[in-house]
């Protein structure tokens, strides 16, 4: 069995899950520090900053779909499949867009939802908007995410 | 990055604080209300009903100072630096320092002259003063100044402030000098923990210097002081030379607004000159000012998080208690609507 | 799809009734009060009518409602109860019988005592605080000085002897020193210790010595002094750690006070609500005019309560007359939405973004639709829908809801049963616990290919609304050439592209080609026809062609968010089931363990993704959908009524 495949492909689940799930965390603590300073003052908007604290830890949840499309792909829960070099390559290299794009678009997901945050502070009823201005950042890793699972679809074992 | 996670929730906290702050139709309602009593009604409906304890009118100047502690010791508690209070609350220090220097020269009471918002005790401040002055001279007998159960050390730079003016007093025997070298370290102060720490502070600080020097030197020219007791009060630090405002001091008020119409300025300057024309006082143009200060603020806005909500909700509270006791005094000295009205034209054209 | 049609309305009625028909308002809730305005009243009267003068009391109901809030707010840290989660995602209310209500609200002249005392406490809190604040801080400064035996009051100068507690940076010690031995005069440094980089120490030297005084402030000092009889630090310490605790016990104790008074808080909240509902009441009257005999109260009343107002009116005095009128044009009319029990849930999402105005379309009937097939596929695991729907039910069933609490729970109900279709025909029940031959990525380009179809007819049913719009608002011309050749176009290049795919009729294929190029060239000439002359309208007009088609293929894609957001269920799901099973063949607990693993992983993933499916439904009616033709931007309509903020009564008086 060729070991450096296997490697490759197990860099790139690690990449895609624990890029991801760095970036949202950061993510989703920035918004909880803000949202925790809010509910201080006004402890009646949990709800509401609850739900844009949750916003930007969708990309961990990407990424680690991404690393369990891989696990499940070479067999790494059960027995092990072949991976050459190459095709271990291909897999670490089609996990780029979510790791990547998971841990910056989580980040500057959760600076947009903090400011959401300001915005519901005085305007509780502007709510909708203020979802949707982060939620227009979830797009790209939304993107990235079918990129890499498409990539990851091509790569054949 | 623009923005200082370290501040994400004082921020939370602030922009919800924000809300509480007294908005223009407020004052406005003060300012249309025929005496003190309904004055004081809306002020009730306001953040400072809180700090109220029924003594009705006359409580209103400890209703606003009590708000303004408050929202000083929330900042102070919320934020990650505890600097950033402390470097605005000096202005009450050096405040306290000038009334108990001047008090002891005078040889007054000045209890009621202290505004209890520094960060240092006045007592504290007035029992090492006296020490310092007397205590190492003639030996411990003066150690009865000290309060009973007193412990007293003070920060380093007002211990050292404190010795200055000391050695100046000594030196000279000019309560003024001590003055103007108390205002310059407030700004110098504020000046170095900003360029430091806040450009965000430190642009309101320039502006506000500018403020002070344009307007001293209009002040003292109409006083009929000479320029070179001028020079002794120009803050460095403005964005209006020190020489530009020097070879603008001879002339007419006309001709000097002329010579600073190319300044950015423009708007303040040349408000403040018609109406000083007209009734010969800067009160406008000081409003003017403090509007364009208020107006500094507002880059805030687009801030995520960071030290600059904290910093213009406090400096906004201060032209908030600034605008309402102006309209209290106002009111409780019969003054006509139009006079407080354009006194207070900070707080209504923002 | 319904703004509900509004009527102005106009009572006269007798002076004598007015208190009376002021109440029948409140509590009959169909009728938004507004103020009226000083000249139309006089144009359509041609009788003078003055505001009303406002009653005294208003004052004293002011602040007695702002202490009873005080009240409530203060105290609601200190409720022994406290509030579950879902307490504070839709608050329940306290249940209070009329006859209690009235009971408690007697009584509030009582509740002032209360206040007065709540006031104390919380003074003597902040007291506290800030006197614990300066102990700690007093503490902190002496602890460097503990070592230093002698009392601390007897530090001092004598008349020889100069006798200074001093501190400096540390790094300046040895500077300082230098420069005091430079200076030749006798001196002595007794260290006492180091604290956080400064050095504590004892400075001696001749009280004539002007210069060391000098020398030492050049190093930043920070100097200390004691009042006589002060005693050595450490017995000094003591004693302030025993104020402190003494503060610290005061402040529980006052904690405990705050909770007695608690205790009552239902009273309280009653109470405030009570005033609230007084002060409402004398609001109103701010808002209407009258001359001596006759009082004039304008409003908005919707159509089909018209009849029941004028009903309830006559009830209470013959002497009244009420008069309808439709809106006028530019008149501000408050909005209140019609829909039907199905598509009524959905009203919170068109709430979230904003109400229509008032002559806008409301597009609840519309997204609902897309909404419900988007939840289903987001989600898209029958088990996770099942639980949705059992929960809501519950909650439905059980819990005590706001009517806006209500409408979120059927949405969320209508919901899960999408998701229970979808993931039913999908074979997902908790990923693969049910059907072992589930397999989430296997209709990977299926669902793709569905998620942008979706897309695409969601989109283009947008474009049709927009142009019925149009149409509605006589703009034949906007809507035949903006949204009309737009439409062409894009059936033009799906005909086109499938034709490509699929094998079509060559009549298909052919139709395709030309209003693909008919389409272009109808769009292009259209985004252009604002400008002036030739070459700028077709410079406007490409560019805002191009910008509209890629924008168009920007919007199709966002919609493969419904791809990746059910993966990531199904995903996550597949995994748990996995995990959980490698507990299996522990001997004893594996069972239990695996059951644990799957019971709480299931629980984790699905709440993650309830939100993700809500959030990203809601969004793709926002953006994708909202963003075509929708403005919002409407008013409430808020009818004056008897709404209880805290309480809730439970036996209402019926109608009449």
């Amino acid at each position: 069995m060729d070991i450096l495949g296997i490697v490759l492909a197990f860099a790139g689940a690690a990449l895609a899950a624990g890029l991801a799930g760095i970036g949202s965390s950061i993510g989703v603590s920035i918004v909880g520090q803000v949202a925790a300073g809010l509910i201080t003052e006004e402890p009646g908007k949990f709800g509401q900053t609850l739900i844009l604290q949750a916003l930007p830890g969708t990309q961990g949840i990407y990424g680690l779909l991404v690393a369990f499309l891989v696990i499940f792909k070479i067999g790494a829960i059960g027995t092990l499949k072949a991976v050459t070099p190459g095709q271990g390559m291909a897999i670490l290299l089609a996990c780029l867009p979510i790791a990547l794009v998971g841990l910056f678009s989580a980040i500057a997901q959760g600076q947009a939802a903090a400011a959401s945050i300001g915005l519901i502070a005085r305007r509780p009823e502007e709510l909708g908007k203020g979802i949707i201005y982060p939620a227009f950042v979830e797009t790209y890793a939304v993107l990235a995410l079918i990129a890499s699972i498409l990539l990851l679809q091509g790569v054949a074992l | 990055m623009y923005n200082d996670i370290r501040y994400a929730y004082a921020t939370g906290r602030i922009r919800s604080l924000q809300k509480d702050l007294v908005d223009e139709t407020t004052v406005r309602r003060m300012l249309e209300t025929p005496d003190e009593e309904a004055a004081f009604a809306v002020m009730m409906e306001t953040s400072y009903a809180a700090y109220a304890t029924g003594a009705g009118v006359s409580d209103y100047e400890r209703m606003l100072e009590a708000g303004l502690i408050e929202a000083y010791r929330l900042v102070r508690s919320i934020s990650p630096d505890g600097t950033l209070t402390d470097i605005l609350l000096r202005r009450y220090d050096l405040h306290n320092v000038r009334i108990i220097i001047k008090a002891e020269h005078i040889g007054a009471d000045y209890k009621h002259l202290i505004v209890p918002m520094g960060r240092v005790d006045p007592d504290t401040i007035a029992a090492a003063w006296h020490l310092r002055r007397e205590g190492w001279e003639e030996g411990s007998e003066s150690s009865h100044i000290l309060p009973p159960a007193s412990q007293i050390s003070l920060p380093r730079w007002l211990e050292r402030l404190l010795y200055r003016a000391a050695l100046m007093i000594d030196n000279s025997g000019d309560l003024y000098l001590v003055d103007l070298m108390l205002d310059k370290a407030w700004f110098r102060g504020l000046k170095a923990w900003s360029k430091e720490n806040s450009h965000y502070l430190y642009a309101w600080l320039v502006v506000r210097i500018d403020a002070v020097n344009i307007m001293g030197m209009l002040r003292l020219r109409a006083g009929g002081w000479s320029r070179e007791r001028w020079r002794e009060i120009f803050i460095e630090g403005g964005r209006v030379s020190r020489s530009k405002l020097e070879s603008l001091y001879d002339l007419t008020p006309e001709q000097a607004a002329a010579g600073l119409i190319d300044t950015v300025y423009r708007r303040e300057i040349e408000g403040g000159l018609e109406d000083y024309r007209k009734c010969g006082e800067l009160s406008y143009m000081e409003a003017l000012f403090e509007a364009r200060l208020l107006e500094v603020l507002r880059a805030e806005r687009y801030i995520t998080f960071g030290s600059q909500p904290l910093l213009a909700y406090l400096l906004r509270k201060e032209a908030e208690v600034r605008a309402l006791r102006m309209v209290m005094i106002g009111k409780l000295n019969g003054l006509p609507h139009d006079i407080i009205h354009k006194r207070l034209r900070a707080f209504l054209y923002r | 799809m319904a703004v509900a049609e509004m009527l102005k309305v106009r009572l006269m009625i007798h002076k004598s009734a007015m208190n009376e028909v002021i109440s029948t308002l409140q509590s009959s809730g169909l009728m938004e009060v507004e103020r009226l305005a000083g000249d139309n009243i006089e144009s359509e009267t041609h009788e003078h009518l003055d505001m009303l003068p406002l009653p005294d009391n208003i004052n004293i109901l002011t602040r007695l409602v702002s202490e009873m809030n005080y009240i409530v707010n203060f105290l609601s840290p200190y409720a022994v109860h406290r509030e579950s989660l879902l307490d504070r995602l839709s608050p329940s209310r306290v249940p209070f019988s009329q006859e209690q209500f009235k009971a408690v609200a007697r009584d509030y002249r009582h509740y002032e005592h209360t206040y007065d005392e709540l006031f104390a406490i919380e003074k003597r809190m902040t007291e506290i605080r800030n006197e614990s604040a300066r102990l700690e801080h007093d503490i902190e400064e002496l602890e460097p000085w503990r070592e230093l035996g002698i009392p601390l009051g007897d530090v001092a100068s004598t008349g020889r002897a100069m006798l200074l507690m001093v501190s400096v940076n540390e790094k300046r010690l040895p500077d300082l020193i230098a420069e005091l031995e430079r200076h030749r005069e006798p001196f002595h440094i007794e260290r006492i210790s180091v604290f956080a980089g400064r050095v504590y120490f004892l400075f001696i030297a001749i009280s004539a010595d002007k210069e060391a005084l000098a020398i030492i402030h050049k190093h930043d000092p920070v100097l200390w002094s004691f009042s006589p009889g002060t005693p050595p630090a450490f017995v000094k310490l003591n004693q302030l750690r025993e104020e402190l605790n003494h503060l610290k016990r005061e402040m529980s104790e006052m904690e405990k006070q705050a909770v007695a008074i608690a205790a009552d808080i239902d009273t309280y909240k009653a109470a405030c609500d009570y005033l609230r509902l007084e002060l409402e009441r004398y609001t109103v009257l701010e808002k209407v005019a009258g001359t001596e005999s006759v009082t004039v109260i304008d409003g908005w009343v919707r159509s089909k309560d018209a009849d029941e107002l004028n009903r309830r009116v006559h009830v209470v005095t013959p002497l009244a007359e009420v008069t309808f009128r439709n809106p006028l044009p530019g008149e501000d009319v408050p909005v209140s939405l019609v829909n039907s029990r199905l598509a009524r849930p959905f009203e919170v999402i068109t709430r979230l973004y904003s109400l229509p105005s008032f002559r806008e379309l409301d597009p609840t009937s519309s997204l609902a639709i897309f909404f419900f097939i988007f939840f289903g596929m987001a989600l898209g695991d029958a088990g996770y829908g099942t639980v949705m729907a059992l929960l809501s039910l519950a909650g439905l069933r059980f819990l005590r809801l706001s009517d806006s609490g209500r409408n979120f729970l059927q949405l969320l109900l209508i919901c899960a049963i999408s998701t229970i279709i979808y993931g039913a025909y999908s074979k997902a029940w908790f990923g693969d616990l049910i059907f072992p031959d589930y397999d989430f990525v296997g209709g990977f380009i299926t669902i793709m290919i569905v998620s942008l179809a979706l897309g695409a007819v969601h989109l283009l049913y947008a474009i049709m609304v927009e142009l019925y719009d149009n149409v509605r608002h006589g703009d034949r011309a906007a809507a035949i050439l903006d949204q009309g050749s737009w439409l062409l176009f894009i059936a033009g290049t799906l005909l086109f592209s499938l034709s490509r795919v699929l094998s079509l009729p060559t009549a298909a294929a052919v139709a395709g080609n030309y209003l693909f190029v008919f389409g272009a060239l109808a769009s292009i000439y259209s985004m252009g026809r604002m400008q002036k002359n030739i070459p700028a309208r077709l410079a406007v007009g490409l560019g805002t062609f191009y910008m509209s088609v890629t924008g168009f293929f920007g919007d199709l894609l966002s919609y493969l968010r419904l791809l990746a957001l059910g993966l990531a269920t199904g995903g996550i799901a597949v995994v748990v089931n996995q995990i959980a099973r490698l507990f299996r063949d522990i001997p004893y607990v594996g069972l239990l363990l695996t059951v644990l693993v799957m019971v709480a992983g299931h629980i984790m993933n699905m709440t993650i993704n309830i939100f993700g499916a809500f959030i990203h439904s809601t969004r793709l009616q926002f953006v994708e959908f909202f963003g075509k033709f929708y403005e919002g931007g409407g008013r409430e309509f808020r009818p004056f009524s008897a709404e209880t903020k805290y309480i809730e009564i439970i036996d209402k008086e019926g109608a009449g």
